[in-house]
């Protein structure tokens, strides 16, 4: 027995969830360490139950595995009771698989999937005993790389990364390991090694780039520091994901996780153009995976899983060209054998509910909805191009076939919104309840409808990049608003905790002063800040404070229409024209049409990569 | 439809699995072998196995069952071999019986189970203490009821409790007309428990004096 693992039965017992940290799970991947030639750790910055239902990291991992010359490891964030012991018993953070602490690894990436996220991050290379700044790493240290959509605004954690790879990672992550193995092959130091990476298209090296401040601090323009570095890095995207070899297994956990079951990805991109949507933006174009290649992905998957429930994933599935045949080509395939669908995102019409009621196995529940704002003018405003009558009919349509209970999703503090907005979301919750007891058929349930808002978050390449975020104040007073006007038996307000979306909204547009406050908070004790109980209000402001830095001016902060941008020369391949032009509609209430049925709308991504949109369902595309 | 008896191990690498998790592995592995089970009728229709006992988190054993409601057609060797090589390393099916679809369930056949406390450490005094235990005409636990905290004379159900090496042999009632915590043990010994490594040798059907085999009356 390896010395970890006699300290690990010793401490095992005391934490909740052992089974978090044990591995050997169905289809983990084992390797002997002599016979590769680069080794990688994914870290991702939450929980086992978190990071087990994120598919991009099992795309990644398995990847990485079927090269024989790599091996990939998970690590996930210890819970709190785990570190506590891990601290006590003089153990590193380690990987699943071999129990090797992370600092022995050639590479350690981490997701960067949300903002709230990052003191983990540091958390995590304190426990592995990794320099938390780029700079202060040796040749003793793994090279601690990132991707994933926070990788487009990354410079409130850059100085924490070597590396950093931008758009999807596929293809790039192989040139990753290929420049690594090289490296080691041929001796290279540190600076070497990350010089030989920063020539791989689509990565991003911090420590090239110096930004440069105006007398307030205000960021001026970014400084290059190395001959090589480019003015701007520009995302990496698959052309052609029929061509990618997708995942043929995935690692089955014992214990629950979330999307705990078989996933695929039906299409990547979205351009229905929601202009609060930074997804959509980000991963432009377009492009639909076939009904063929999809059922056989999903027969290889649930024979080496085991899995009881097929999920068909995308930004918005119920926009796959191809949905309704592959729905009705799936339930007639499972019938029968036990194997549930479904689907995660709904559109708002009476199609969606057709197709609700072609995979509901179970007894009807709940439905959810996302007309994201309550009245026409904002849902305009915010190019979410849904109307109240496609509303009403799709909730008729479903308390008809005998769902009864309807979820809303809506969002306050959107650019443009007046109290006339928040009104409407609660209007329309009563409109959707008037109809939900009308339809209501003799002998069913009470229909009941929850309306869920969180409160909008600027992100960096949509057309909100500009606008400032409501202030935590305002956002309590719309809260406040909402409760009352819903207070009503046959409806629940459920809604987002305010402080957590203002740090949200301050990382999310900010810049490498921030460094030094998420040092500050990591010091204080402050992680799993997306965890209401553990995240510490007051140990943030207190950080914010010493660094003197005052988190309103990135929350709050109004960027008119010359200002330079901290993050634009990550480039996700959308002109800045377009962005501001879209900007601009917003604010006079104009909508865009999707671009896979309407005209070309000018966002420049097909052009900058080289790649359009690829519709299944479509014969005459091109 | 058949039925079909499994024994099978929980080792190391999977002791930290709860029952839930035990049986969603099951579940999977079951799927993964292509073996074709029975469903439950209604909204959810669940694969028909049933456990003899619940193993808690941290215990390992080399006699753990399971029912299966199969299709016919599908021989019990066969059932065993594939789900063996279904389930992950620590979960090994052991043996595999067909039993008759009358034969009643297995949670409500055993009534006795049989451990191994391996201590690290042993106290010099144990082999005293296990003596001075079995010697009691009483042993009163608490244990959390629905109207509070009641006092309960378990040394009835300790039917042997002996020690060789540094392994504490103990044969305890387990079921419901009678059952011994292994916690319970541990803590009457005066053992510090995250000293004391669990396992399980066997599950039994104890008739008076006599021990039954839970694959007994099975054909392979």
């Amino acid at each position: 027995m390896s010395q970890i693992t006699e300290k690990l039965d010793r401490i095992l017992p005391l934490v909740t969830k052992p089974a978090r940290y044990t591995n050997n799970e169905h289809n983990a991947v084992h390797k002997d360490w002599q016979s590769v030639a680069v080794t990688m750790a994914l870290a991702f910055p939450d929980i086992y139950e978190v990071g087990m239902g994120h598919l991009g990291f099992k795309i990644l991992y398995h990847l990485i595995n079927q090269r024989p010359d790599a091996v990939a490891e998970r690590v996930y964030a210890p819970w709190v009771d785990m570190e506590e012991q891990m601290h006590s018993a003089g153990i590193s953070l380690f990987a699943l698989e071999s129990q090797r602490s992370v600092k022995e690894f050639d590479i350690v990436g981490f997701t960067l999937q949300y903002e709230m996220s990052y003191t983990n991050i540091l958390n995590m290379l304190d426990l592995g005993g990794i320099p938390r700044r780029s700079e202060a790493r040796t040749e003793n240290d793994p090279l601690v790389i990132a991707g994933g959509p926070c990788a487009f605004n990354v410079e409130p954690v850059a100085a924490f990364l070597d590396a950093v790879v931008l758009g999807e990672a596929e293809e790039a992550m192989h040139e990753v390991l290929d420049v690594v193995k090289q490296a080691k092959q041929e001796g290279l130091d540190r600076p070497e090694t990350i010089r030989c990476l920063g020539a791989i298209d689509g990565v991003y090296i911090p420590g090239w780039y110096r930004p440069v401040t105006d007398d307030h601090g205000r960021f001026k323009r970014l400084e290059r520091r190395e001959g090589m570095a480019p003015r701007s890095i520009r995302k990496r995207v698959i052309a052609d994901l029929e061509a990618l070899p997708s995942p043929e297994s995935f690692v089955v956990p014992y214990i629950e996780v979330v999307h705990d079951r078989v996933m695929v990805e039906v299409m990547r991109g979205c351009t229905r153009g929601c202009r609060f949507c930074q997804a959509g933006m980000l991963y432009r174009p377009a492009r639909e995976r076939s009904t063929t290649a999809l059922k056989e992905q999903i027969r290889t998957l649930l024979a080496n899983t085991g899995y009881d429930e097929i999920s068909l994933t995308s930004l918005s599935t119920g926009d796959y060209s191809c949905v309704g045949d592959l729905v009705t080509e799936l339930v007639e395939e499972y019938q029968g054998t036990g194997t549930a669908l479904s689907l995660p995102s709904l559109r708002v019409d009476s199609f969606a509910v057709e197709l609700a009621q072609q995979i509901q196995r179970f007894r009807k529940t709940g439905l959810t909805f996302a007309p994201e704002a309550g009245t026409q003018r904002l849902r305009d405003a915010i190019n979410k191009n849904v109307r109240e009558e496609d509303l009403l009919q799709a909730v008729e349509g479903a308390f008809a076939a005998g769902w009864h209970q309807i979820k809303l999703y809506f969002m306050i503090g959107l650019p443009t919104e007046t109290m006339d907005d928040i009104d409407g979301i609660a209007d329309l919750a009563h409109k959707v309840l008037a109809v939900g007891r009308k339809s209501r058929q003799s002998g069913r349930k009470r229909p009941t409808v929850t309306v869920s808002v969180s409160s909008f978050v600027p992100k960096v390449g949509t057309p909100f990049q500009w606008d400032p975020q409501n202030t935590p104040e305002e956002l309590r007073q719309k809260q406040r608003h909402l409760r009352e006007r819903l207070k009503h038996p046959g409806i629940q307000f459920q809604y987002h905790d305010v402080e957590t979306s203002f740090l949200e909204g301050v990382f999310a547009r900010g810049d490498r002063a921030l460094a030094d406050v998420l040092e500050k908070a990591v010091d204080k004790g402050c992680r799993f800040d997306a965890w209401s109980e553990h995240f510490q209000y007051e140990a943030w402001l207190e950080s914010f404070a010493e660094v003197n830095l005052d988190p309103r001016a990135y929350a709050q902060r109004q960027f008119q229409k010359d200002d330079a941008l901290p993050w634009e020369h990550l480039d996700a391949g959308l002109s800045r024209g377009f962005l501001w032009i879209e900007h601009e509609a917003a604010w006079g209430n104009m909508t865009t049409e999707d671009c896979r049925f309407g005209d070309c709308t000018g966002c420049a991504v097909c052009f900058a990569l080289g790649v359009e949109n690829q519709l299944q369902g479509v014969k005459d595309h091109g | 439809m058949a039925k079909v008896r499994i024994q099978f191990t929980k080792g190391t690498a999977v002791k930290y699995l709860s029952h839930l998790d035990i049986l969603r592995t099951f579940e999977r592995a079951l799927r993964r072998a292509g073996i074709k089970m029975l469903y439950s009728a209604g909204f959810h229709p669940k694969p028909k196995l049933a456990f003899a006992s619940a193993l808690a988190v941290g215990v390992t054993s080399e006699a753990e069952y399971v029912d299966l409601e199969v299709a016919d057609g599908q021989s019990a060797s066969w059932i065993g071999e594939r789900l063996h090589e279904a389930l992950p390393r620590g979960l090994d099916v052991v043996k595999s019986v067909a039993v008759p679809s009358s034969a009643p369930a297995l949670m409500a056949t055993v009534n006795t189970a049989s451990y191994c406390l391996t201590v690290r450490e042993p106290a010099a005094a144990l082999p005293q203490r296990i003596q001075e235990l079995l010697a009691r005409e009483n042993v009163l636990v608490e244990r959390q009821g629905k109207k509070g905290m009641r006092s309960l004379d378990v040394r009835p159900w300790i039917y042997a409790l002996s020690i060789e090496d540094s392994c504490i042999r103990l044969e305890a009632a387990s079921g419901s007309a009678g059952n011994l915590r292994v916690e319970e043990v541990i803590q009457l010994l005066g053992l510090n428990p995250t000293n004391v490594d669990v396992h399980r040798t066997g599950l039994w059907t104890r008739d008076g004096h006599t021990k039954l085999d839970l694959l007994a009356g099975g054909t392979a």
